[in-house]
């Protein structure tokens, strides 16, 4: 363990790397977002976003540049922050949701944002001049409270997962102008709490609610991109699996779990078929005192890696990997 | 000894149950325990291992404060309780007709964060487990 961020007054729900590796943003129940910067080797907390969001913030994320983060929150709205000559500004306010907004991503190219809510649908925005964020879809395949949502890390593709136990690939289709769902994956018997791509986009990871984490494998044909399952991880986790987290550095998959634990798996894709195995490399009993919301591997330091939890802490981890 | 932190409290079933046992229906004035909802044999307590697991009975399977019974159960407990235990709260199997559903949404965290954040919800929620002796 490297170092304890402390400073929330409740749960800490989400920590997110900024895309250069240098800052690093948390959201908790105690309605604020803190802002860590790596100074001379140290992280330090260089802003709290405060007195915006009425409830909980759930989760948070960078623009691809660095230069904006996105806060999701139970109050329904969604903030977007400018980070100006070392202040954080609020630039924009996205409201839509009926109720919790769950989760928010945005795309590779930083032109669009998804969001996603307890009100089953799935919203993609799409950033104008003047910081003018405009609705350009209303998603509404799943049945139920949608719990996350993450675009493919090079193609515009995007990814949601819901407590209607699946998970879903939605496309734009420019001969309707609208989005549509592509694909629907049907594996998890419970919850399906977060989802993490591979560096190439190729492997998709799910963890659920059903204490399994299932990798899929996508399938191109004739444009029409599916995931299929190739491997499931059972029998590891004891508690629900709230976060899982892929290395963009290395072949390291992190999960934080209602156990308590942090567990990191090695994941290989061998033969000609490409067949996915995954081992346990680490399990981190106790990583925190009680339930782990969130892990995330740092974008840039295949060594780093940061968990968040119902003990209202932040985590700093170095993994090393032992020579095999 | 009582003083130290560093004491770990051991607990037992009659412990938990004394926690929840006087917990007011919300659409009776009677508590979980007079109306059978609660019931000693229905706690589960495994210290070690920090597990509390409650069932409890609605007085009817198609009792509609199914959810918030067992939210004012689950808020009970993790009030009272060291945050080293993991709470389960579940109906008791076959009491209700939409077993699975309220059960799923009992036990995910996140709905029952935003549940509490609501203030009619919470006080309907304190109002359950306002339990002075009348």
């Amino acid at each position: 363990e490297l170092k304890v961020l402390q400073g929330h007054k409740d749960r800490v729900w989400d920590v997110a790397f900024s895309p250069d590796g240098q800052a690093l943003s948390t959201a908790s129940g105690d309605k604020t977002v803190r802002i860590y910067e790596r100074t001379a080797g140290d992280w330090i907390c260089v802003a709290t976003l405060e007195d915006t969001h009425r409830r909980t913030v759930r989760r948070t994320a960078w623009s691809p540049d660095g230069r904006l983060l996105a806060c999701a929150s139970f109050d329904g709205t969604t903030s977007v922050w400018e980070k100006e000559g070392g202040e954080y500004e609020q630039i924009a306010i996205l409201e839509g949701h009926e109720n919790e907004v769950k989760a928010v991503s945005w795309d590779i190219s930083g032109r669009l944002l998804a969001t996603c809510s307890r009100d089953k649908s799935v919203w993609i925005w799409e950033a104008e001049a003047d910081n003018d964020f405009d609705c350009v879809s209303v998603l509404t395949d799943h049945s139920q409270d949608v719990k996350s949502v993450l675009w493919h890390p090079t193609r515009e593709l995007l990814a949601s997962c819901s407590y209607d136990d699946t998970v879903k690939i939605w496309k734009e289709e420019p001969a309707l102008d609208d989005w549509v769902c592509m694909d629907s994956m049907i594996g998890h018997n419970s919850t399906v709490w977060d989802m993490a791509f591979d560096k190439s986009g190729d492997h998709l990871a799910s963890c659920s609610d059903d204490k399994t984490v299932i990798i899929w494998k996508a399938f191109t044909m004739d444009g029409k991109t599916t995931y299929q399952q190739a491997c499931t991880l059972s029998g590891q986790h004891d508690r629900s699996i709230y976060s899982v987290s892929w290395s963009h550095t290395n072949n390291l998959l992190a999960t934080g779990a209602g156990d308590d634990c942090v567990r990191i798996f090695e994941v290989s894709s061998d033969g000609p078929s490409g067949e996915v195995s995954c081992t346990l490399q680490h399990r981190q009993v106790g990583a925190h005192s009680s339930d782990v919301n969130c892990v995330a591997w740092s974008p840039t330091d295949s060594t780093l890696l940061a968990s968040a939890g119902d003990d209202g802490v932040v985590r700093l981890w170095t993994v090393t990997q032992t020579a095999d | 000894e009582e003083l130290d932190d560093d004491v770990r409290d051991t607990f037992d079933e009659l412990e938990i149950y004394d926690l929840i046992r006087d917990i007011n229906d919300p659409e009776h004035p009677l508590t979980l325990e007079q109306l059978s909802v609660t019931k000693i044999d229905l706690v589960k307590v495994d210290d070690v291992n920090n597990r509390v697991t409650v069932h409890f009975t609605p007085t009817i399977t198609h009792c509609s404060m199914a959810t918030l019974i067992g939210l004012a159960i689950r808020v009970k407990l993790i009030r009272s309780l060291p945050r080293r235990f993991k709470v389960d709260v579940l109906l008791t199997p076959g009491s209700h007709s939409s077993e699975t559903a309220v059960n799923k949404q009992l036990n995910d965290k996140e709905r029952c964060a935003a549940a509490l954040e609501n203030p009619h919800l919470t006080s309907v929620v304190n109002g359950c487990l306002n339990t002075k002796k009348k």
